[in-house]
């Protein structure tokens, strides 16, 4: 007799559902150690915000191939909130996070983690200094990041070197939240780009890996997790080209510094420096691009007699 | 207009002429005696304020023109926070019998994003007969109040005051009229302004 009080399973069993597994992520074409990969960065996207960007990279990215996307928006000089205390400066703020679905193989929870909380604290000393606060009294600025794909995961060290993954939000995302805020009119001293650069074993055409005698790592800029090689050590920057100063720096890895008799931090370093001196050039037209849009339009308007081009 | 010898766009950072050649404007800043700008804009020079300088002033400028960026309220961009000295637009949204808390939200000319908080003091309502002044008789919740910042003020609130000819109630509703007839008494000078 059958339980009515309950919905019965059926009675003739089901078999499990098998989904199609998720497609392994194809490798890049080799990139020449000093290449830099072309990035998309455009501004104002997010309409209800004062400032906002969006970055991709690489762009254009190869069908199934990871990429880094973000998207910052930023929002004031508002009004702080009636609790907080009286401040001469702005106050600003910065958070960064992972959307759930930016991992592939694993999905990210909503709560804010300690790598957001790392990696927001980070963002927002690299900024700070960039944007004049004192212009802004008694007001909160406050950026957010968006991390929508971040090129294959953040697997964490393994037994094949340091992992850049998170080195490259972090550095995608200081440029990106920098384009934002130049969006929003905030008043800065300089726009800060971010940089990586990494000490990359690569393992010798044909040979075997675990040979005896390893080849020296070469100094790679701009690298991915998806390069392949192992990465010894590697080093992020925030950087202003315009005052030529280093905001942030983050290294990971084993390196020697100049009184251990080496210069690996030195030119992990000047890579680092070199990618966000490239950066900045794609961020100085990127905050451009919506004025000079501006301008060609207002100018067709004037020679128009009032025939625009609808946007 | 832009100059020649000035990129169309300059972007923070950019370094746009020696710190001896002009005279500081809007989104401009010195470093390394040089003038860089502060914002991204045209680079734009304007004739001295004063008859005794006579160097021209260098802005960087956000162009406001409609249609300049994809949204609606660009020009606020430009002075985004009540400055001391500023006349701004207030709504009053409680009073009592020492303050009215008025919520700002244009400042100069332009329409904020969001609204500031600001009080106007018993004392600050008017220049004479300050001790006589009566918060009640003189502001009710909904008034739009034209004021001027006179201070920067605690955490929370700008102080406003309405201590001039050009300043007050500038427009009122009314629930009883006897009392809009008290606030008109008060604030003569709402019959111009209007």
């Amino acid at each position: 007799m059958t339980d009515r009080r309950r919905i019965n399973g059926p009675s003739d069993g089901t078999t499990p559902i098998v989904y199609a597994g998720v497609p392994k992520a194809k490798q890049l074409p080799p990139r020449a150690p000093d290449a830099l990969r072309k990035i998309f960065l455009k501004t104002s996207l997010t309409p209800p915000a004062t400032g906002s960007s969006f970055l991709e990279l690489p762009s254009p990215a190869p069908a199934g191939t990871p990429t880094l996307k973000l998207t910052a928006s930023v929002y004031g000089p508002r009004p702080l909130p009636p609790s907080a205390p009286f401040s001469p400066h702005a106050r600003l703020t910065a958070e960064l996070k992972f959307a759930p679905f930016s991992t592939p193989h694993k999905r990210r929870g909503y709560v804010r983690d300690a790598v957001e909380r790392d990696l927001s604290v980070q963002l927002q000393n690299a900024l700070v200094k960039s944007i004049k606060t004192a212009a802004y009294p008694k007001s909160g600025i406050d950026i957010f990041i968006t991390v929508l794909d971040c090129e294959g995961g953040l697997d964490g060290d393994d037994d094949d070197g340091v992992e850049v993954g998170l080195m490259n939000v972090l550095a995608g995302a200081i440029t990106c939240a920098s384009a934002a805020v130049a969006d929003a009119g905030i008043e800065c001293v300089d726009l800060v780009s971010g940089g990586v650069a990494a000490l990359v074993r690569r393992a010798p055409a044909g040979g075997d890996a675990m040979d005896v005698d390893l080849p020296a790592p070469v100094v790679v800029l701009d690298p991915s997790p998806a390069d392949g090689g192992q990465v010894v050590s590697a080093a992020v920057v925030g950087y202003m080209a315009g005052r030529d100063e280093v905001t942030l720096l983050w290294t990971k890895g084993a390196m020697e510094t100049a009184d251990q008799g080496g210069d690996e931090l030195d030119l992990l370093m000047d890579g680092a420096i070199t990618t966000a001196t490239a950066v900045r050039l794609v961020l100085n037209e990127a905050v451009k691009e919506r004025l000079l849009l501006g301008i060609a339009r207002s100018r067709l308007k004037k020679e128009g007699g009032g025939d625009v081009l609808m946007s | 207009m832009s100059m020649p010898e000035f990129p169309e766009i300059a972007t923070p950072g950019q370094p746009l002429a020696p710190v001896a050649s002009y005279t500081l404007g809007t989104g401009v800043h010195i470093f390394n005696d040089r003038i860089c700008a502060s914002v991204v804009g045209q680079p734009s020079l304007s004739a001295p304020t004063t008859k005794s300088e006579s160097k021209q002033i260098l802005s960087v400028l956000r162009p406001s023109q409609s249609g300049s960026s994809g949204k609606q309220g660009d020009v606020a961009l430009t002075n985004l926070l009540p400055q001391v000295g500023n006349n701004v637009l207030a709504r009053v949204t409680r009073i009592n019998p020492r303050q009215a808390t008025v919520g700002i939200f244009v400042v100069g000319d332009t329409v904020c994003n969001d609204e500031f908080q600001g009080i106007i003091r018993q004392q600050d309502v008017r220049a004479t007969e300050k001790d006589k002044v009566k918060i009640f008789s003189s502001f009710r919740p909904g008034d739009i109040v034209r004021a001027q910042v006179i201070s920067l003020g605690d955490q929370s609130n700008y102080y406003l005051s309405t201590a001039s000819n050009s300043l007050g109630v500038v427009v009122a509703h009314s629930g009883r009229v006897p009392l809009h007839l008290d606030v008109l008494a008060t604030f003569c000078c709402l019959l111009t302004a209007l």
